[in-house]
């Protein structure tokens, strides 16, 4: 015979208690001068061996029943099956799996708060002091409790009700190597998991062996899931961080079939500001991705986010993603216009003022500007001054032969400021002294190496490559209605070296040879083309998507005056804010979460606000930026990567590894483990007969004192 | 010289103005005939003067001639001659026990100072109507008499030898039982007032042989409130007032059932000896009022049997 808590029975010597109350009541017994002693010995001459006998009898049933009493609560079983009874001595460990994925299924009845439930079930069941362990795993094993005795069945829900979710995955094989090398020495353990059935997360875990002389009994609450179809939107762009007021700016969401069955004709819903906007139908076999292309209009310039939204499935929580948008009514192009280009075609800009309205806006220095849809040109000859810059967010160098090093250096001032810079490289352009000149003010991205040539209009020329579906910013440029980009012909180019790590190339030629390089400085930005805007080389100016095209340039250049608004859910949330005058703080809000608070480092012509470490969650963030007059909000799309979101369980085969690998016993609800748990412990222990006895011997002792009555 | 030691009670204590009020309008009749040297209202075993008729005798010479039945002696030829009882004046002989036992107290008096005062309460009564109290205090070696007497200086006499010491001596009550049937020559009343509360069988002995010469025997029992209830809860040292060396430290939850039982079943023993020996047992707590008790008491004697 073995106790389950064995510490009681250092209670039993308390069993004595009866013989030294019957020895202090005798010591402290009243004193009577009695004048009936004939009757009282008469009566104790009948009756003094019986009355002796009594008590002795009185005295052996208390002191047994102190001694049940302690065996009760000291749970007696027999020795072969103290291993597999829950008590005293049993180190209870619950592991919660606490990924996203836990939370599908209907809301309110999700895996995760069908599995807290049956833990808290489980935990009340427990007694008072014994020993157990709580851990919540998700991208490590976070232990929350750690061996502590049971205070209350309340005190443990409690701890159970704390348990949030992460968005995170799960990999138990990892996970539980550092569980079994922290609980192999201890001597009897039990495993209770709250998991789910996921194939991604089991992986490997079937090969686990667990250590020698460790072997727990293992409970494995895995809530079912009804619902087999799962999308998820993985990730939400827009062609970039700024777009133009009351234009259609295109949005690309990628969605993926997550489910077990096929998608057909299901609707993405693009939502401006939380308002709808927009849907497109998809289908998607199982296991499939894509992107969903759609297009949205802003109506007021400011900060706005745009939402891609699919219609509810097993996991909800993967079925949205945000983009957040800085939108701009015009931009002011500075366009610095070589004097040597005189023939027809030598540059673009002479096309463009015939597809603008040119207005005289600048009598004084008779500089001509005109307007392109939501792009304000301003034509500049000869030196570069302060005041051309004036109010400019893009210069767009169109050549540059005649450029002085002041007018570079005043370039990289405009760029350092916020400005974006255009350059176009055509084939007026001297390799040699524009690689210097800009080269030497830090303003070139990708030098210019060599000068190729063909014959206008001849039959070589050089092609477009189709844009990357992984970068937003083109792709719209590759469909009929738009004009596709790959219809460009060029016979005049320039071979570009390899950009450094921080640029991007959205675009290249056929040959894989860079044409187009962006590089976002903070602030600021560099667009370099690696051949000229001119109609007289290329065929750009006549092609449908040219005006596309080129807003889509000038936007990129201009995004270089602002923070990013769709960011990594990795790295902390960094924004940019101009204006110094009166700012008093700024904190990240998003809705149900704690606000993060960010702290401000003063940057050149305003601050620059850092949340302290990343955002927990994906989702739509607002920063509000507090000033002494107003309150700035700007929208900031946060994304992670969708790791947990994969559903699919494990196979029949797997999950029978899986289960004879770590000895586990499925239950699916309350009702099933608690038959499990029955099960394992039926006629092991002697409780109930302990506690039989105790009855019985209080009845007795009932039945003696009832006879004095 | 010595000084003599105080009275244990004050004479009020033991005959109070309240119990004379009570016991003023009452009469204390002899049950059965009795003899006294004095004219009184009780009938006598002697034949004398007086005008109720007794029975007939055959004359003898010496018969007073004025006593002859001239009727009876003409018929039955033969001379008889009327013989009449003779009214007398009651001895009572009051025994109170003064054993130690009697000194216990637990609902207000002793039980001597009840037997006192049931002692003074009898003795008071039968002075009144002209007859004669004497008393016997059973004490340790001795007993102390008051010789019988029908003056008022008799009762404060009475009064004096109960007042003068708290009981406090082994049981001496057959001795002194006997001892009265040795001294009362002439029959009369012995009242017995006692808590009884020792074996039976030689007092019993020795009031059957006072009923036996012809003594009307009364007994008056006095009955602790704590003796009777045992209202213990918890173990209690009994330390025995006569014999302070006789202790019994007992449970008394497992006794009490059985302890009142056996002190029922005493009392019924001695219930059952009064009835069998015509002997008035009269029964009463030491917290019930000795006018009450007497009073009671004297008014069903009176009463015809059965009513």
């Amino acid at each position: 015979m073995t106790f389950i808590n064995p510490g009681f029975l250092w209670v039993l010597p308390a069993a004595a208690l009866p013989v030294l109350i019957y020895y202090l009541m005798r010591f402290r017994s009243l004193k009577v001068e009695w004048g009936a002693t004939y009757v009282l010995e008469r009566v104790l001459e009948k009756l003094k061996k019986k009355l002796y006998w009594d008590q002795v009898i009185l005295l052996a049933l208390r002191t047994l029943a102190c001694v049940a009493l302690v065996l009760a609560f000291a749970r007696p079983s027999s020795s072969g099956a103290a291993g597999t009874v829950s008590g005293s001595g049993m180190h209870r460990v619950i592991l919660v799996d606490a990924s996203y994925s836990m939370l599908a299924g209907e809301p309110g009845r999700a895996r995760w708060e069908r599995g807290k439930e049956v833990l808290k079930r489980l935990t009340a069941t427990w007694g008072r002091g014994e020993k157990w362990s709580l851990a919540r795993v998700a991208e490590r094993v976070e232990w929350l409790v750690d061996g502590e005795a049971i205070e209350d069945a309340q005190a443990s829900a409690a701890r159970i009700d704390a348990l949030k979710p992460a968005e995170a995955r799960v990999e138990w094989a990892k996970a539980l190597e550092s569980v079994f090398a922290k609980l192999a020495s201890e001597p009897g353990v039990e495993l209770y998991f709250c998991a789910d059935d996921q194939a991604a997360s089991w992986a490997r875990a079937e090969a686990l062996r667990l250590p020698p002389n460790f072997a727990p009994r293992a409970y494995w609450i895995v809530p079912p899931l009804e619902e087999p179809s799962n999308l998820a939107v993985t990730e939400v762009r827009l062609a970039g961080d700024v777009s133009l007021a009351g234009h259609a700016s295109p949005v690309f969401a990628r969605v993926q079939n997550f489910g077990t069955r096929d998608v057909e004709h299901a609707e993405m819903e693009w939502l401006v500001d939380g308002a709808f906007a927009a849907k497109e139908a998809f289908s998607l076999r199982p296991g499939q991705s894509g992107w969903v292309q759609g297009e949205v209009i802003f109506d007021r310039a400011g900060s706005h986010y745009v939402t891609a939204r699919v219609g509810a499935d097993a996991l909800d929580l993967d079925n949205r993603f945000s983009a957040g948008v800085e939108v701009v009514e015009q931009l002011n192009v500075l366009v610095l216009r070589d004097p040597g280009r005189t023939r027809k075609f030598d540059s673009s800009w002479d096309f463009l003022k015939i597809a603008g309205q040119s207005e005289k806006l600048n009598d004084k220095d008779d500089a001509p500007v005109f307007t392109l849809g939501p792009l304000v040109f301003s034509v500049h000859e000869g030196p570069l001054d302060e005041a051309a810059l004036r109010e400019k967010q893009v210069v767009v160098v169109d050549g540059a032969s005649g450029l002085a090093p002041e007018a570079a250096a005043r370039l990289r001032t405009f760029v350092q400021a916020g400005g974006g810079l255009l350059l176009s490289a055509d084939d007026a352009v001297d390799a040699q002294a524009w690689n210097a000149l800009l080269g030497d003010a830090g303003l070139l991205p990708s030098p210019l190496r060599a000068a190729r040539l063909e014959q206008v209009a001849g039959e070589r020329f050089q092609t477009l490559a189709a844009p990357d579906p992984e970068r937003a910013a083109f792709r719209a440029l590759s469909s009929a209605e738009r004009g596709d980009l790959a219809e460009a012909r060029f016979y005049s180019w320039f071979e570009l070296d390899e950009p450094a790590e921080d640029a991007r190339i959205p675009l290249r030629f056929a040959d894989g040879l860079p044409f187009l390089v962006l590089e976002r400085r903070d602030p600021g930005a560099v667009v370099q083309l690696a051949a000229g805007l001119n109609g007289r080389v290329n065929n750009l100016p006549v092609r449908e998507f040219f005006f596309p095209f080129l807003f889509r340039l000038c936007t990129e250049a201009a995004a270089g005056a602002y923070s990013p608004r769709t960011v990594d859910r990795a790295a902390p949330v960094r924004l940019r804010l101009p204006g110094a005058a009166g700012l008093r703080g700024v904190t990240l809000h998003s809705e149900g979460r704690e606000p993060l608070p960010m702290t401000l480092q003063p940057a050149p012509q305003g601050f620059v606000a850092q949340s302290a470490g990343a955002p927990e969650w994906s989702g739509l963030y607002a920063a509000l930026a507090v000033r002494e007059t107003s309150t700035e909000k700007i929208w900031i799309g946060v994304q992670g990567p969708r790791a947990d979101s994969d559903l699919a369980p494990l196979g029949t085969e797997a999950r029978a590894e899986l289960v004879q690998a770590l000895g586990l016993a499925e239950a699916p609800d309350w009702d099933r483990l608690d038959e499990l748990l029955r099960a394992s412990r039926g006629g092991a222990e002697w409780h109930h007969w302990v506690v039989l006895a105790l009855l019985a011997l209080l009845v007795g002792e009932l039945l003696m004192e009832r006879r004095f009555l | 010289m010595a000084q003599a030691p105080l009275p244990a009670y004050g004479l009020d204590d033991i005959l109070s103005a309240r119990a004379k009020d009570a016991l003023r309008s009452l009469e204390l009749n002899a049950r059965r005939a009795v003899e006294g040297a004095l004219h009184g209202v009780h009938r006598s075993r002697r034949k004398g003067i007086s005008t109720e008729f007794d029975h007939h005798k055959q004359y003898q010479p010496g018969d007073p001639l004025k006593h002859l039945d001239w009727k009876v002696s003409a018929r039955h030829d033969r001379y008889f001659v009327k013989r009449y009882l003779e009214d007398t004046a009651l001895t009572l002989h009051i025994v109170v026990d003064r054993s130690a036992s009697m000194r216990r107290a637990s609902g207000g008096a002793t039980k001597f100072l009840q037997a006192a005062r049931i002692a003074a309460g009898l003795v008071y009564l039968a002075l009144r109507q002209g007859d004669s109290a004497g008393l016997a205090l059973s004490d340790a070696g001795e007993t102390v008499w008051v010789t019988p007497g029908s003056t008022q200086a008799h009762l404060v006499r009475v009064l004096q030898a109960l007042a003068a010491r708290e009981a406090g001596a082994l049981d001496q009550l057959p001795v002194t039982l006997q001892q009265i049937l040795d001294r009362a020559r002439r029959k009369g009343l012995v009242a017995l007032v006692s808590d009884l509360m020792f074996d039976p069988a030689p007092v019993q002995r020795a009031l059957a042989s006072l009923q036996a010469q012809g003594h009307e025997v009364l007994l008056f029992q006095l009955r602790d409130p704590a003796e009777e209830d045992f209202p213990f809860n918890r173990w209690v040292q009994f330390q025995d007032l006569e014999d302070p060396a006789r202790r019994h430290r007992l449970d008394t939850i497992p006794l009490k059932r059985l302890y009142r039982e056996e002190y029922a079943a005493l009392q019924r023993e001695w219930r059952e000896w009064a009835r069998k020996y015509n002997v008035h047992l009269v029964s009463s707590r030491t917290d019930e009022p000795v006018e009450t008790v007497l009073t009671s008491y004297i008014r069903r004697r009176v009463e015809p049997r059965g009513s």
